[in-house]
């Protein structure tokens, strides 16, 4: 099945780590305008370097420093982006943090920095990118879960509870923004294999592998391709308020 | 910019936003309750006349000229609007029949005393402040 993802405008945040370096890749490659967003500029380059090494067109590429912290810094790259398209068909919302501490040894600004980052931040994009799609009567968002928003959680309640925050989100405004064109999921991974994940495979790596179905944790390419058919207007047209767990039975 | 093209342009707009024929949006209908709009509604109209105009449109900017006209006095205790606050509202929106802005009244239903009318006029002084920041 096509995905008719061709010439779609599709922003990407956390677009420099592993699931976000999938996404961009999966998304060049059904032929769509990827618009990386990045903080830090040396990460964005390798990022850059191994797309164009890959032989993407550097002309689909249209990356933007972003601080999701700012509704200034965000409403200047919308503007960016609109200025260049003149419209934002797709958003992923994946950036986000997770640092593991017992919660009775978070500090206040530990915790309000994982919310901030996990679900404030998350907002605030939706908030300005919802614009262009209101006025343009389309489109997708597709936000970065975690198996871990209603599974497990043990030293990273924190993480737990942003990303638990961000399922209801993703499906309270679901309901708001229907009528409007425009469809929000959420895909919910399990233990993939990025740097997020290493700390946790190096203490409990087999207990994982033995506790999923599949005897494997997952690669950051089999969630690109989940977010690839919740963006697809095509293929998951009256998909909506969904939260798809990718997670080859770790959470069963 | 004169008031007569926002107001056209408001209405145009609220009509592409709901789908109501441009003929029964006058300018004193109110948004809410004489106008089938709902809030998603109201958000995908203020989208659009900031695409529009260029400018940012916030709902608290709704009672923010009549808060700015309090001078020191509180415009609201406990959401209630106080009394000065209601007299401050009449003089600043003078579009809003007397008889809607009784005690009582909680600055989140002000927005359901909204007219068209204004809605142009917070378009009109939106543009009017960010063209003396310009």
């Amino acid at each position: 099945m096509h995905l008719d993802l061709q010439n779609e405008v599709v922003l990407i945040s956390g677009s420099t780590g592993g699931i976000g370096t999938a996404l961009c890749e999966a998304f060049l490659e059904e032929d769509a305008i990827v618009v990386p967003l990045y903080r830090n500029p040396e990460k964005y380059e390798i990022l850059h370097q191994r797309l164009l090494s890959k032989g993407f067109r550097d002309d689909r590429i249209f990356a933007q420093n972003v601080d999701l912290g700012s509704n200034l810094s965000i409403d200047s790259m919308v503007r960016n982006v609109k200025k260049r398209f003149g419209k934002i068909d797709v958003l992923v919302n994946n950036a986000g943090a997770s640092f593991e501490r017992p919660f009775l040894l978070l500090e206040e600004k530990d915790w309000q920095k994982g919310i901030d980052v996990n679900l404030n931040n998350t907002a605030r994009l939706l908030r300005s990118v919802l614009k262009l799609m209101f006025i343009a009567r389309k489109g997708a968002v597709v936000n970065i879960s975690s198996l871990l928003s209603h599974r497990y959680g043990r030293g990273v309640t924190v993480y737990a509870a942003s990303k638990a925050a961000v399922d209801r989100l993703t499906q309270a405004l679901a309901l708001e923004v229907g009528l409007k064109g425009i469809r929000i999921n959420a895909v919910c991974p399990g233990v993939i294999d990025t740097h997020m994940a290493e700390p946790l495979m190096e203490r409990y790596g087999d207990k994982i592998k033995q506790h999923s179905a599949l005897g494997r944790i997952g690669q950051p390419e089999e969630v690109a391709k989940a977010v690839l058919f919740l963006s697809s207007g095509k293929a998951a047209s009256f998909i909506t308020g969904h939260l798809l767990t990718i997670d080859g039975g770790q959470g069963i | 910019m004169n008031k007569k093209e926002v107001i056209e342009k408001v209405i145009e707009i609220i009509a592409e936003s709901t789908g109501l024929e441009t003929e029964i949006i006058r300018p004193d209908s109110t948004l809410f309750n004489e106008l089938p709009i709902n809030s998603i509604d109201l958000v995908d109209i203020l989208y659009s006349l900031e695409m529009e105009y260029d400018i940012s449109l916030k709902l608290s900017d709704l009672e923010k000229q009549s808060r700015e006209a309090m001078e020191g006095k509180p415009f609201e205790i406990d959401n209630v609007v106080t009394d000065e606050g209601l007299k401050v509202l009449a003089e600043k929106m003078p579009e809003i029949p007397a008889e809607r802005l009784i005690k009582g009244l909680t600055v989140t239903d002000i927005v359901k005393l909204f007219t068209v009318e204004s809605l142009t006029k917070l378009v009109l002084y939106k543009l009017e402040s960010s063209e003396a920041e310009g």
